[in-house]
């Protein structure tokens, strides 16, 4: 009988640890569990605010550009023009080849507002497609006759949705931009591929002078790839720049899924 | 008065208390739990019955057998209802106990022994169950809620310290003789206390659903 209640004693001071040790293990995993998915979901909120407030930047440094652009360029051009032309009207005189040259430069400046305004809204990206509307802008570069543009981009304006082909006309613009700006390439090319269909790559090619410093944001070169950097965080893309004193390359990669 | 006759009169004010709260509570409930609380107004009855019943005819044995089943497949309709078991596993399950509890009642044990066949096998179910709980709370990594704060979590802890501390007892009680026998009466008592106290604590959970 004393074995027995041995038996007894010793099983159910056992169940009792047992019980305790258990329901003990679970309150701590269950508490540690919580905290590292709320420690993830924190996290996960942090990169949006970052993205949101990279994107912010992104706008405010396009429109800072905008504005240099229109003072520095369209403002300085038709002021000379202006001045110009009050000298005419003071003089009282025909001085053909200034008009000439007046003529020429408000024929100047209506490309630089025609550009201007197509970098803002390009409203042929959506009438006809993405494609297209490059095809067209590099052409018009090419007009220029500065350096040599080509373009290849392959056929997916369906397989791709809209807000990722209004990123890549603003990231191919902003290359182009930075290599007719700031480059001084005789030759440069862009090719946006898809790679299994899951990967969307762009590689932007140029025989340029290069940049030193490539992924700081230095003068507007920095603030350009900047923007870049801010559209593709995005869309979770990456870009990786190989500059040298021969010319720049650079890699960009979407993934699509 | 000894300690025993305390513990047990607490033991039992507990199970009214326990009642009371979960008609406090009744209306927030879920469905299982709604019928746990017409379960544990069954079980307060049967507590005061008992006493009368033992009083009458020296034991109280034939209710044990007649409340086994039933408490069994109203805790056991808890845990089918959190695992999403159909309609027919539920009763498949819970008349194969009652055939067994049948068995226990009248062939394997009597109706004036304990029926130490079907309070085990209840309380290995149950455990089983409680701990299958447990499994699929702590392997589910996504799972951001905090587990306290789920009732059915106070209701598995207090199925779990119930059925498992007391196992022995259910297991052995034929064979206890005093003072080891009211030793284990006062050990179910307190353990008793405990589960209610838990599945009280189960019934608040539902504030925070609401």
């Amino acid at each position: 009988m004393e074995k027995l209640t041995l038996i007894y004693l010793a099983g159910t001071l056992f169940s009792f640890l047992l019980v305790g040790f258990i329901i003990y293990y679970i309150i701590l995993h269950q508490k540690k569990v919580s905290e590292y998915n709320l420690q993830l979901k924190q996290q996960e909120l942090n990169k949006q605010q970052a993205l949101l407030i990279a994107l912010t930047e992104g706008e405010e440094k396009e429109r800072h550009r905008l504005a240099e652009e229109l003072h520095d360029g369209i403002g300085a051009k038709l002021s000379g023009l202006n001045m110009s032309l009050e000298y005419l009207y003071n003089q009282n005189i025909t001085d053909v080849n200034l008009l000439k040259q007046v003529s020429q430069g408000i024929s100047e400046t209506i490309d630089e507002i025609r550009e201007i305004s197509q970098n803002l809204k390009p409203s042929s990206l959506f009438s006809k497609g993405l494609n297209k509307s490059m095809e067209e802008y590099v052409q018009h570069l090419n007009n220029k006759g500065l350096c040599k543009y080509s373009l290849y981009i392959e056929n997916f304006d369906e397989t791709i949705n809209q807000e990722l082909q209004f990123a890549l006309y603003r990231i191919i613009s902003e290359l182009l931009n930075n290599i007719k700006k700031h480059a001084f390439a005789t030759e440069a090319s862009v090719q946006v591929l898809l790679n299994d269909e899951s990967k969307l790559l762009l590689i932007a090619e140029d025989n340029g002078t290069g940049f030193e410093n490539a992924t700081e944001n230095n003068a507007k070169t920095g603030i350009g790839l900047h923007n870049i950097k801010g559209r593709l965080a995005a869309f979770n893309g990456t870009i990786n720049i190989d500059s040298s004193t021969n010319g720049t390359t650079i890699i960009i990669e979407i993934p699509l899924t | 008065m000894d300690f025993l006759y305390i513990i047990t009169e607490v033991s039992k004010l507990s199970s009214i208390l326990l009642f009371f709260f979960g008609i406090i509570y009744y209306k927030k409930l879920n469905k299982p739990f709604k019928w746990l609380v017409c379960f544990f107004g069954l079980f307060v009855f049967f507590e005061y019955f008992n006493t009368e019943f033992r009083k009458i005819y020296g034991t109280n044995t034939p209710l044990l057998h007649l409340f086994t089943p039933i408490e069994f497949s109203i805790f056991f309709i808890v845990f089918g209802q959190y695992f999403r078991l159909n309609f027919f596993k539920n009763l498949i399950i819970i008349t194969a106990f009652w055939g067994l509890a049948f068995l226990d009642a009248f062939y394997i044990n009597n109706l004036y022994t304990h029926n130490t066949v079907a309070r085990p096998t209840e309380s290995i179910i149950l455990m089983i169950a409680s701990f299958y709980y447990f499994y699929l709370n702590l392997s589910n990594q996504n799972n951001t809620a905090i587990i306290y704060k789920e009732a059915m979590f106070w209701y598995a802890t207090g199925i779990l310290i119930y059925f498992s501390i007391n196992f022995y007892m259910f297991l052995m009680v034929s064979q206890l003789v005093p003072p080891i026998a009211l030793f284990s009466i006062d050990i179910h008592s307190i353990v008793n206390i405990i589960a209610n106290l838990l599945f009280a604590k189960a019934f608040t959970c539902f504030k925070w659903k609401n």
